[in-house]
């Protein structure tokens, strides 16, 4: 496009950038700053040591840790499911495919509209007693909040899955039924390779909506201080909001900020080589 | 397709459709006895339908506010050359991939800075600049060919004008697509609603309030609440079945 179309196209976009800038991108290098100094009032430079703090901290290592755990299994179970249903989806045919178009449903339905069917699954005295299990306990704990995330997001992932496999040429498979009878192998080793950008954008999609989950778990468990294995980095962020403790929640978001653009990084560079293809 | 396989998806479809079912159910039920009950509390003693109201609005002006606002810069990222350019959209996509854990300080200062806090604003004003929007427009504008804007420039100055005969048509699905995505993040709204809006509960949308209905008009207040997105998907599939019919 030409310098002067690209001006022009500049000129109206300045709204959309400057609110952009403004408010997204401004305050997170103010809070950088405020992580560096002592507090707002004199402004000391203290350099790292509100990050140390931070990362002493034993609740701030119990969220991170929780974090970690929750986004890895809720992934890993998220592309499984996505995968498995994708791969009967496949072989069904276009009727009950186009029945699929209601999976979406789950995730446009708010969350908080749900939590009274999840607690009266979950929330009887009988399952109190799962979670009070011995090494086991912390698993029945998350497990409703676990069910909702995948309630919510196996539609999403399967569309795009199942509409990654459709997308396969047939000869690839033709020739390698020639050679094996077994449907599940063509499908694990020819079909699934075929597809790994639209996996690795799935399970993207999964990680960022998984680091979401906070309201799921919010509106579960009723209070700022859930069970110790629900206990994730939204708890921590809340309670420090709570108590100002703005210069310990500063170096907390510059730490969540780094983190998030290490993984944007590698987010970028995928998106460069794979997911052009998929959107 | 084996029978076997064909009855194993159906159970798939009814264990997904089993919460929607048990909520929609439940509320008109009460001690067993079918009732009408819930909904009478529901619309009659509580302040449902104001939050109801007000939350639609909220969806409303951010699902288009956003559409407005970033075509434009949709575009300029689609088909502008200039110095920046994959800096400045990387921070879009870092924006779009930070969870609420690390914006929720930053944004609360901007809004009690320009005085946003406890208004609707907070609500709306973040959707509208949404990096998703951005993002998921420029997928798309991108596979507008050039040479049709190039011959379109041949006509007329106004880039404007190019975006609403050009770009706007080819690009519908997409539109239609964060029109929906964005009118159900904020019909979804729960943490940024608590945070940005502590001391004005009046003015909270559904989300953050439905813990404040009593039990007995609980499951009605949830029915009614995910009904726009049941609706939604069930128009969608039938203008989805007309489009395959012809």
């Amino acid at each position: 496009m030409s310098r002067k179309f690209t001006r022009k196209l500049f000129l109206v976009s300045l709204p959309a950038i400057a609110g952009f800038l403004i408010m997204y991108v401004y305050p997170i290098i103010r809070v950088g700053y405020y992580s560096l100094i002592n507090n707002t009032y004199y402004a000391e430079f203290v350099g790292l040591d509100n990050y140390i703090s931070v990362l002493n901290n034993k609740y701030f290592r119990l969220a991170f840790r929780n974090t970690v755990i929750f986004s890895a299994v809720s992934v890993t179970l998220l592309l499984v499911i996505s995968v498995i249903f994708s791969y009967f989806l496949f072989q069904a045919g276009k009727r009950l495919r186009r029945l699929y178009a209601y999976i979406f449903i789950p995730a446009a339905v708010p969350s908080a509209a749900m939590i009274y069917v999840w607690h009266t699954f979950f929330g009887n005295s009988v399952y109190d007693d799962l979670c009070r299990l011995e090494f086991l306990g912390d698993c029945f704990e998350i497990l409703p909040v676990l069910t909702l995330f995948l309630w919510k997001n196996a539609g999403i992932a399967t569309v795009i899955v199942t509409a990654a496999l459709l997308k396969i040429p047939a000869e690839t498979t033709d020739a390698a039924r020639l050679e094996t009878n077994s449907r599940i192998s063509v499908f694990t080793r020819i079909m699934l390779p075929q597809i790994r950008p639209e996996l690795l954008f799935t399970g993207m999609l999964g990680f960022v909506f998984s680091l979401r989950i906070f309201r799921e778990s919010n509106l579960y468990y009723v209070t700022d201080y859930p069970p110790d294995a629900a206990y994730t980095l939204q708890y921590y962020m809340n309670n420090h909001f709570r108590r100002l403790d703005y210069q310990i929640l500063s170096a907390a978001t510059m730490l969540l900020v780094l983190i998030m653009t290490v993984v944007t990084v590698f987010f970028y560079r995928a998106e460069e080589k794979y997911i052009k293809s998929v959107i | 397709m084996s029978r076997k396989t064909q009855s194993l998806l159906y159970l798939t479809i009814i264990i997904f459709a089993l919460p929607i079912i048990i909520t929609a159910a439940g509320s008109f039920l009460s001690d067993g006895m079918p009732t009408l009950s819930r909904y009478e509390e529901l619309f009659g003693n509580t302040e449902f339908l104001r939050h109801f109201a007000l939350t639609f609005l909220y969806s409303a002006v951010s699902a288009v506010g956003s559409v407005i606002v970033s075509i434009p810069a949709a575009s300029l990222f689609a088909k502008g050359k200039f110095r920046f350019r994959s800096a400045l959209f990387f921070l879009y996509i870092l924006a779009m991939m930070l969870p609420f854990q690390a914006t929720m300080l930053p944004q609360y200062i901007i809004l009690r800075d320009i005085g946003f806090l406890n208004t609707p604003a907070a609500f709306i004003i973040y959707t509208v600049f949404s990096p998703v929007s951005v993002f998921l427009l420029r997928q798309f504008i991108v596979a507008v060919p050039d040479e049709l804007i190039h011959s379109a420039m041949l006509d007329t100055e106004s880039v404007l004008r190019i975006m609403l005969h050009i770009v706007i048509p080819m690009i519908k699905p997409a539109i239609f697509t964060v029109l929906i995505f964005n009118f159900f993040e904020s019909w979804n709204m729960y943490e940024q609603a608590l945070t940005f809006s502590a001391q004005n509960k009046d003015i909270l949308p559904l989300s953050a309030v439905m813990r404040t209905f009593p039990d007995t008009a609980a499951p009605a207040a949830s029915a009614v609440y995910m009904l726009p997105a049941v609706i939604l998907f069930y128009m969608l599939n039938m203008i989805f079945k007309k489009k395959k019919d012809l």
